[in-house]
């Protein structure tokens, strides 16, 4: 069984990294339409990512929940892909075993990440000076700074650090000081450089539209979007750990963290 | 494996039906960064002397306390840096953030260590454990007595001891946590009642008190096995025993 939640929830973020898309987000694009108080009041409640695309093909899980997004392969500089044909070729000839990656070794999985799973919650919490987004799946936590700059001193972690600020009726999060461990997509690395911008926006049809761009000059010759929906959930955090789950990598074990090196 | 986690997703109605909040407007606000000053190495009741274990619950401390001893037994929270369980995640060195918010209507903790995290929400009731699985920080509702938010868990999984040193609770832990402002906004105070029948023979309480430190920020990313922040400045006190 432990295994069968790690492949649920390979497959939920392998859907996530297959809505992919380069093109510019619709959110991003749209004129502010309200103010903050509009967006924080649209906001508010549980959501889950969703798409409409077709289930993926039959044959081997592990690689069926992976769906390597090839817009992000044709800009990925020679280091980049030189680790991700690793950790593919790892993806593509071990059935029924995961390549290492952040998430299966309990560590925060970056941005988006699991707060796109499907099926999942994310939840946001606003106060005026920190907006929390709350993570169901490991029952992860971000904090982002509203109206503040990033500090000087930064140490690297795996989600960063993030400041955020509203646009009209849409949030918009500012992240940088990624550990270069961790990774927004399996087996896709990036340079102490990363930068990500996430804008939040609730369009007219109730839809939480997002879209995730990624700049990275040291890693990537041009900036990567994806865009994600979320729709309402209409139920309670519940806490949900993975460690409690996935046994893959003796996850969790003592210092999982600092054994976890990705394919380079 | 999580027994329900789909049921639950099915069972909106629940949630749709649940209690309406509860919480009053002009109440204080624990919005903030919170650290410790000092940490004690083991719960000590408030006022109340010894620990007020059963025949049953003295066992299996001591037999918990041996295991420890000779490796046995591993402390989870700390080999494995799953969450400490409640009142556990109040004895930390690291800072945590309280985030109170009208929408949702709940006061959310968010311990830095362990990366730990409590939705403690305003409603009257408990949701329905057999739609719940037992948790680590177990669940959470809050009402307002006053000015204290008064917090009442249950439906903890057996995943946790009370303490480092290894104290005991059952299936029937019930803990009541009843926090506070002090010091015009400076201090917050907890104070958690254990309640667990099988274990102990009566409540008891343990106090806990953070100064306030919004200038500092809360870090989401705790890796498990890695240094974190100094944390030379909390003063570890032995409660003795």
């Amino acid at each position: 069984m432990a295994f069968a939640a790690t492949l649920l929830r390979g497959a939920l973020l392998g859907a996530t990294l297959a809505a992919a898309s380069a093109a510019a987000s619709p959110a991003a694009a749209a004129a502010p339409a309200g103010d903050a108080e509009a967006g924080r009041k649209a906001m508010s409640g549980l959501w889950t990512g969703f798409n409409d695309r077709p289930p993926p093909p039959e044959g081997n899980s592990v690689i069926n929940s992976r769906r390597f997004p090839p817009d992000l392969e044709a800009i990925m500089k020679p280091w980049v892909r030189a680790g991700y044909d690793k950790y593919k070729h790892a993806a593509e000839t071990v059935v029924d075993k995961e390549p290492p990656t952040p998430d299966n070794h309990c560590l925060p999985f970056a941005i988006p990440g699991e707060n796109a799973s499907h099926g999942f919650g994310i939840q946001f919490l606003f106060t005026p000076k920190t907006t929390g987004l709350l993570i169901q799946l490991d029952s992860e936590w971000r904090l982002i700074h509203m109206d503040q700059q990033h500090p000087a001193d930064l140490k690297p972690s795996f989600l960063g650090h993030s400041v955020g600020r509203w646009e009209g009726d849409t949030l918009v999060i500012d992240s940088v000081g990624f550990d270069e461990r961790s990774q927004f997509s399996d087996g896709v690395l990036h340079s102490a450089k990363l930068h990500i911008v996430e804008r939040y926006h609730v369009d007219e049809q109730g839809i939480l539209q997002a879209s995730y761009t990624y700049t990275d000059p040291d890693a990537y010759t041009a900036p990567y979007t994806k865009t994600k929906k979320f729709k309402r959930l209409d139920e309670p955090f519940q806490e949900y750990l993975n460690a409690q789950n996935n046994q893959l990598y003796g996850c969790p074990t003592a210092k999982t963290g600092s054994d976890y090196q990705p394919f380079r | 494996m999580t027994k329900t986690f789909g049921a639950v997703l099915a069972a909106t109605s629940v949630w749709a039906m649940a209690g309406s909040a509860v919480a009053a407007s002009a109440k204080p606000d624990l919005t903030g960064v919170w650290w410790a000053t000092s940490l004690a190495d083991r719960l000590q009741p408030e006022g109340e002397g010894a620990i007020p274990f059963t025949a049953a619950g003295r066992a299996a401390y001591a037999e918990r306390q041996a295991a420890l001893k000779a490796g046995e037994a591993v402390d989870r929270a700390v080999q494995d840096c799953l969450p400490a369980g409640v009142p556990r995640a109040w004895m930390t060195a690291y800072p945590f953030q309280v985030l109170q918010t009208a929408g949702p209507d709940q006061v959310t903790v968010m311990y830095e260590e362990n990366r730990g995290l409590r939705p403690i929400r305003f409603r009257d009731r408990h949701f329905d454990t057999e739609l719940w699985d037992p948790s680590y920080m177990g669940e959470s509702v809050a009402r307002w007595d006053g000015d204290v938010l008064v917090v009442d868990t249950t439906n903890f999984n057996d995943d946790t001891m009370l303490d480092p040193t290894g104290l005991p609770h059952g299936d029937k832990l019930h803990v009541t946590e009843r926090i506070r402002l002090l010091d015009d906004g400076r201090q917050l105070e907890v104070v958690a009642t254990v309640e667990d029948p099988e274990m102990y023979s009566r409540p008891w309480s343990v106090r806990f008190a953070y100064a306030r430190r919004d200038d500092v920020q809360v870090k989401p990313d705790w890796v498990c096995g890695e240094p974190h922040r100094d944390v030379s400045s909390v003063r570890r006190a032995s409660a003795g025993g």
